[in-house]
């Protein structure tokens, strides 16, 4: 490919620029910001495009565009490329021979060319040595090896990535990666679920060995069974050894005493019943015989306190006196308190009447009822004539006092009235006053009239002025009229005009009269009026008239007191008249007092208004005075008889031992009754007791008979002669009951324990010292086996345990999940760990492919090139593939690693490199070489060595270079010079602005 | 007349069995994984007990070879002996992964269970009410496989009872599957079992409904590639018909989910908008395990680094192990478009060009991966890579390479 002309339309500052390049070397000088970095990515950018932000920093800020042509010669084909922002989504369009192309052909034309490639190979610059020189010394070798491979070094730090990342991952024998970490974790796993596992196997022989054991535990428990039974039976044996022996004893004894087979077994009992009753019988007799003694004694002590007979009354009669004589006593004593009371009453009636009579005194006073009224009457009139008198006295005073009262007013008013003549004088005063009076009222009347006639006079004079000018003008306009109908000629009118006019005239001569009335009248008041102003005053008039009417009163009084005083003085005089009558009918009474007095001297201490009171109580005490005459009698009687009964009484205590005694005779009387009767009651119930008793006594005996009867059959039954016999005789029978009894309890001790086989038992002849020897050996054995159980118990709790612990714990299951977790995260890692591994080695295998196909070419070209740039300093260039880095060869042979190269020298090796590299791609890709001030720190020897190499790689292969050195090393070099000065000055025709 | 009989058809317990593809499980939802396979198989009790079944069927793989514990041992047992309480019956056979278990562990059952002994085809006869009602053949692995059609050994003679066939193992085809007791569909055709009862196979399947011949699958999916809900058949039969209903018993559930229309523009975004759609993803009923599928915008893809991934997956999941119904993203997987024209850059004989013709002609890589893959544990215990695998990093490897080295601009 040949680039002939870049058409710069729009491209950073540069705006409608066209570089004209050749075939060969292209020198395109300018200073910096001339925009020649601006040319260089122009180039890239039409052939490949950029990355948006690389794009926009190139966009012209005249036009905002970006974009342009290349012209160029490829395959010996006109090649247009053509490139804008804005056209053809800012893709590239491509012409041939000014034809555009289909994609395909497009496809074509790129054919083995990339923008990486580009920038790798075929574009150079300052920054890609320096980037060199920064590497490490010992790396510098191995990125020129690679960029001897590949142009690029990006592949190195890919592989060194790559490698690490696997290395991260997994390594053959590390610890740390880690997959190496999880592949122990595993081994670990895996050793432990083995362990597991061997566990969990053991669980069936565990489970065995538990069958086993448990067997085993159930033949011991069997035999410990056993022996526990027999050891049981022993002991019971041993227990009973006593009952049993006992029992086999008794038995022999009892084979001997066969006579007491006929006793009747009844005979002790029988003979114990017979004994109880005859004692029974013996004590029932006695306790008879003792109680009749004591009845008889007891008998005959009551018969000997009993006096009865000797009593002068039956005893009933004696009683009733008792009876008799308490009541008697009991009256006697209420007889008492009544005329006690009656006496209290009597005198309380003495007092009372103020004597003091006995009461037989009283009965004789000879008073009845005529007396009482009598003396009634007398009392009653007594009262009322003194109630008269006095009666008559007061009123005689009262009406005395009226008199003396109505005397003195009567003096007091004659006082007051005036002597006549002075009341004449009064009364002519008046007279006088009260024509004076009625004179000034006329006058009033008279003064208020001349005010009417005045106001009327008033009217009339100025009637009469409205007259005096109307009436001629009134005149005037009638007598006009007059004048008028006169001459008109109506005679009706004419008529009627004369009437008016007669009636005015009359009408003012009235009025005219009636004012002059009313002057005349008006002044005749007026001299009235004057006349009565000179009369008194009303209030003297007043005065004397009111000393008149009190004069009137006074003297009507006056009358009036004398009247009165009359009246009164009568009324003296009769009650004088009436009191001389009272006076004779007390003198009367008086007299018939006294003859009272006579008969009854008692009443001359009392006063006559009490006799009436005074008979009531006389005649109260007499009746009571009656009484105590009847009680006193009733008392007398009724002693006597008491007295009577007492004689009786004392007749009856003296026959008793009597002691001084605080009762009284009669209940003494009444007690020794009482007891002789009660002594009479018991004396007849001893009697029935006895006869009851001895009846009692007969019974026993027949009672006991049969008793008796049977105690004989009882001794002939027996055998025995006597009782001693039969006594013995029964003592040896008991001997024998006993030992039967004995046996049959031994029997039944051993059969509580041993039942149905007690019989055997008891049969047997136990050999006692074998049987306890057998218990020890048992006992023994016991033990042991015991021990053995509890040894195969504890055995078979730790296998269960073991067996549950197995089954409940899980681990081996845990282990397996664990272990799947962790397999699956090692294959997860391994892939991707072999992914990473992978790539590497397809890196490596394609570097070592290129080592072998392309290196040997490529090294060949790299030696020519370094010997060119150092002057045949270097004569040989070559690679380690185990090292991964070049050695040169100096021209003395000698051999150096890219580390022991100067820095400069180092330079000219990656530059012989790119050199070769690019020359070894040119055959496909054919781009042209880009330098950009590639080599401005080179010194000039090397720069002329450089432009020589430079120079001949451009005769087959286009190369452009970008420099800011005008003329310096590149001066004698054949090349088409370009230079982008400030002021775009064309040179050789080669640079011109487009129009 | 025949009378009704329930019960349960279900195989491929593996109890106690360790999941595959889990890491960096926190304590918590590590517990519930492990217990998981435990308490789906005492759902399955439950349910038995519940729906008062006749008996319960399990159908092979009971356990893992490799991963018995007694631990699963007990449970089985302790599950058997709760069956035996309310008189339901179990029938056993061992399969491809737990043939022989009897060597390593204890394995007597309550009398209620009756286990296929040997690869002799057995018949055991169900009684109900005293009277024989069903019979249930089958067979037990006694080593890892049986190449034998054991379909053909079938005999069905008795068709006035249920006639039940048990039979654990795969459809015939070309590939590895065939060593477990191979068999076609038409092998059915020739049996007048009324009822096929199959295990092996970990995906739930009819095969054909009349008879019906089912897979249950397993009970509790065990990674990724056994997703959704797992369980059991309840069976119910009459002279007339059979109906056959799915329970689920699992306790986590196992998702591939794709995000195909996030709008995220950055990590951030994506992080919280990822967030989001997990919370609406929790569901009181189940547990989860997901491993999430991202499309990004292309723009945004483009700048995402792998750590950045790893970083918001363990984001994801940091307060999972506090949830009671929690939400495991397992992985994520996002789409790169590393767009470039490979046969070009192969074409060009530039560097790259080289490597890729490197990758290209690698038909070995393993052999760059000996120092790893030669070692001994992992050569024990890790499975090796796959082709597919390989490929896959291959791939990646090449994109590593290729996004270094062609990165643009100036230098």
């Amino acid at each position: 490919m040949q680039m002939n002309k870049l058409e710069l339309v729009s491209f950073g500052k540069w705006n409608r620029k066209t570089i004209h390049l050749h075939k060969g070397m292209n020198i395109i000088c300018g200073p910096n910001e001339s925009g020649k970095t601006s040319v260089r990515m122009f180039v890239t950018y039409i052939l490949f495009g950029l990355e948006k932000e690389l794009r926009e920093r190139f966009i012209s800020k005249l036009d905002g565009q970006l974009g342009g042509r290349i012209h160029l010669t490829h395959n010996r084909e006109e090649w247009t490329v053509e490139r804008f922002l804005h056209r053809h989504r800012g893709q590239a369009v491509l012409y041939r021979g000014g034809e555009r192309v289909t994609e395909d052909e497009a496809k074509q034309f790129y054919q083995g060319m990339d923008s990486n490639l580009f920038a790798s190979i075929f574009s150079f610059q300052a920054r890609d040595l320096q980037a060199i020189r920064e590497k490490k010394a010992d790396e510098v070798g191995k990125v020129l090896f690679n960029l001897g491979l590949t142009g690029s070094d990006r592949i190195v730090t890919l592989e060194n990535s790559l490698d690490k990342k696997a290395g991260e991952l997994f390594k053959k024998s590390g610890r740390k990666p880690l997959l190496n970490v999880k592949i122990s974790e595993l081994k670990e796993i895996l050793k432990k679920i083995d362990e597991v596992k061997a566990d969990e196997e053991a669980h069936q022989s565990l489970k065995e060995t538990l069958r086993h054991t448990e067997e085993e535990l159930s033949t011991y428990e069997q035999e410990q069974k056993t022996l526990q039974e027999s050891i049981r039976h022993h002991e019971k044996l041993h227990s009973l050894k006593t009952q049993i022996l006992s029992h086999q004893r008794l038995s022999e004894d009892l084979k001997n005493e066969s006579w007491i087979e006929g006793f009747p077994p009844d005979a002790k009992s029988k003979y114990d019943q017979y004994k109880s009753e005859e004692l029974k019988f013996k004590e029932q007799k006695n306790m008879h015989l003792a109680r009749i003694e004591r009845l008889q004694s007891e008998k005959e002590t009551l018969q000997n306190q009993s006096k009865q007979v000797e009593y002068p009354l039956s005893i009933d009669s004696i009683e009733k006196l008792v009876g008799e004589s308490k009541q008697l006593e009991h009256s006697l004593t209420e007889l008492d308190e009544n005329l006690r009371k009656e006496y209290e009453q009597f005198n309380r009636y003495m007092n009372q009447a103020g004597l003091s009579y006995s009461p037989d005194e009283v009965i004789r006073i000879d008073s009845n009822d005529y007396t009482g009224e009598m003396w009634k009457d007398l009392a009653k009139e007594e009262e009322e004539l003194t109630e008269k008198l006095a009666d008559q006295q007061l009123k005689k005073r009262t009406y005395e006092e009226e008199v003396t009262e109505l005397e003195g007013l009567l003096n007091s008013t004659t006082k007051k009235q005036l002597p006549r003549d002075e009341k004449i004088d009064l009364e002519q005063q008046r007279d006088a006053l009260k024509a004076n009076q009625s004179a000034s009222e006329w006058k009033k009347q008279l003064e208020e009239e001349k005010k009417k006639q005045a106001s009327e006079l008033e009217a009339s004079k100025q009637l009469f002025t409205k007259m005096t000018w109307g009436f001629p003008v009134v005149t005037g306009i009638l007598l006009a009229l007059f004048l008028v109908f006169l001459f008109e000629g109506n005679n009706s009118d004419w008529f009627i005009v004369a009437v008016v006019f007669s009636v005015g005239v009359v009408g003012g001569l009235v009025g005219f009269n009636q004012s002059k009335k009313t002057t005349t009248k008006l002044m005749q008041l007026q001299e009235d009026q004057s006349e009565a102003l000179n009369q008194t005053d009303p209030e003297q008039l007043k005065n004397i008239e009111l000393t008149l009417i009190e004069q009137d009163e006074l003297s009507k009084k006056a009358n009036q007191l004398e009247t009165k005083l009359e009246y009164a003085k009568n009324n003296v005089k009769e009650l004088v008249v009436e009191q001389d009558y009272l006076n004779h009918r007390m003198e009367q009474l008086e007299k018939k007092r006294d003859e009272e007095i006579n008969r009854f001297p008692f009443l001359s201490a009392t006063n006559i208004s009490f006799w009436p009171s005074l008979y009531q109580t006389i005649s109260q005490a007499k009746a009571i005075a009656e009484s105590i005459k009847n009680l006193e009698e009733k008392k007398r009687e009724q002693q006597a008889q008491l007295d009577e009964n007492y004689r009786v009484a004392q007749s009856i205590l003296a026959l008793y031992d009597s002691n001084a005694d605080e009762r009284s005779i009669w209940e003494q009387v009444q007690n020794h009754l009482t007891r002789e009767k009660d002594n009479g009651k018991t004396l007849q119930r001893i009697h029935n007791d006895l006869l009851e008793l001895q009846q009692e006594l007969k019974d026993l005996h027949a009672r006991f008979e049969p008793h008796a009867d049977e105690w004989k059959t009882l001794l002939a039954r027996t055998n025995s002669a006597d009782e001693a016999t039969f006594v013995h005789n029964i003592t040896q029978h008991q001997e024998y009951m006993n030992k039967l009894k004995k046996r049959e309890e031994a029997y039944e001790f051993v059969y509580q324990t041993f039942s149905e086989q007690t019989d055997k038992i008891l049969r047997t002849d136990h050999t006692w010292d074998k049987i306890e020897e057998d218990l020890r050996i048992e006992s023994m054995r016991l033990e042991e086996i015991r021990d053995t159980i509890n040894e195969l118990l504890n055995r078979r709790a730790e296998l269960t345990a073991q067996i549950k612990q197995l089954e409940e714990d899980g681990e081996l299951s845990d282990l397996i999940h664990q272990k799947s977790m962790l397999v699956e995260e090692i294959r997860r890692r391994s892939k991707e760990w072999a992914t990473y591994r992978l790539a590497y080695s397809y890196l490596k295998e394609t570097k070592d492919r290129y080592q072998n196909v392309y290196f040997p070419g490529i090294m060949k070209d790299t030696s020519d090139n370094f010997s060119v740039l150092t002057g045949n300093k270097y004569v040989e260039v070559q690679f380690s593939s185990e090292s991964e880095t070049i050695n040169v060869c100096d021209r003395n042979g000698e051999w150096f690693q890219v580390g022991q190269l100067s820095e400069g020298t180092a330079d000219q090796l990656y530059i012989a490199l790119r050199l070769a590299l690019s020359k070894a791609l040119h055959a496909s890709t054919a781009l042209p070489f880009l330098l950009d001030d590639a080599f401005v720190n080179f010194d000039q020897q090397r720069k002329q060595h450089m432009f020589s190499l430079l120079e001949k790689q451009s005769s087959e292969h286009q190369i452009i270079y970008f420099t800011c050195e005008a003329n310096d090393s590149n001066d004698k070099v054949e090349a088409n010079r370009i230079e982008l000065t400030a002021q775009e000055r064309s040179q050789n025709g080669q640079v011109e602005l487009l129009t | 007349m025949k009378t009704t009989i329930r019960f349960i058809h279900a195989a491929d317990l593996h109890l106690d069995s360790p999941y595959v593809g889990m890491q960096n499980l926190p304590e918590s939802i590590f517990k519930d994984v492990k217990e998981s396979t435990l308490l789906a198989y005492n759902r399955l009790i439950e349910l038995a007990i519940e729906k008062r079944v006749d008996f319960v069927l399990f159908v092979g793989d009971l356990f893992d070879q490799q991963s018995t514990s007694i631990k699963s041992v007990i449970t089985l047992k302790r599950g058997l002996e709760k069956l035996k309480e309310h008189g339901i019956f179990a029938y056993i056979s061992y399969g491809n992964h737990d043939f022989g278990m009897g060597d390593k562990v204890d394995l007597t059952f309550p009398d209620n269970t009756y286990v296929f002994q040997s690869e002799e085809i057995q018949c055991f006869p169900y009684n109900k009410n005293g009277e024989e009602v069903a019979q249930i053949h089958g067979f037990s692995y006694e080593k890892r496989a049986v190449k034998k059609k054991m379909i053909r050994e079938f005999n069905f003679d008795r068709p006035d009872v249920y006639q039940i066939g048990t039979l654990h193992g795969s459809i015939q085809s070309n590939t590895d599957h065939d060593v477990y007791a191979p068999f076609q569909l038409e092998d059915f055709e020739k049996h007048q079992a009324d009822y096929w009862a199959l295990g092996h196979i970990h995906k739930r399947e009819i095969l054909s409904e009349n008879p019906f011949i089912i897979y249950p699958g397993n009970i509790q999916g065990r990674h990724i590639n056994e997703p959704g809900e797992k369980g059991c058949y309840v069976v119910d039969m009459t002279p007339h018909q059979t109906e056959v209903e799915f329970h689920s018993l699992q306790e986590i559930i196992f998702e591939q989910r794709t995000i195909n229309d996030s709008e995220a523009n950055n990590i951030e975004e994506l992080t919280e908008e990822l967030f989001r759609i997990k919370e609406s993803w929790r569901n009181t009923s189940h547990k989860y395990i997901i491993r999430l599928h991202l499309q990004l915008p292309e723009t945004f893809a483009s700048t995402v680094e792998h750590p950045q991934i790893d970083e918001l997956l363990e984001l994801l999941n940091e307060q999972e192990d506090t949830e009671r119904d929690w939400v495991w993203i397992q992985a994520i997987y996002w789409s790169v478009d590393w767009n470039y024209d490979r046969d070009e850059m192969k074409a060009s004989s530039q560097f790259i060009g080289e490597v890729l013709q490197a990758i290209d002609d690698d038909e070995d890589p393993i052999r760059h991966l000996e120092i790893l893959a030669n070692n001994r544990v992992v050569k024990k215990h890790v499975e090796p890579f796959t082709k597919e695998t390989l490929d896959e990093m291959k791939a990646e490897a090449e994109q590593m390479i290729v996004k270094e080295l062609i990165k643009d601009g100036e230098s």
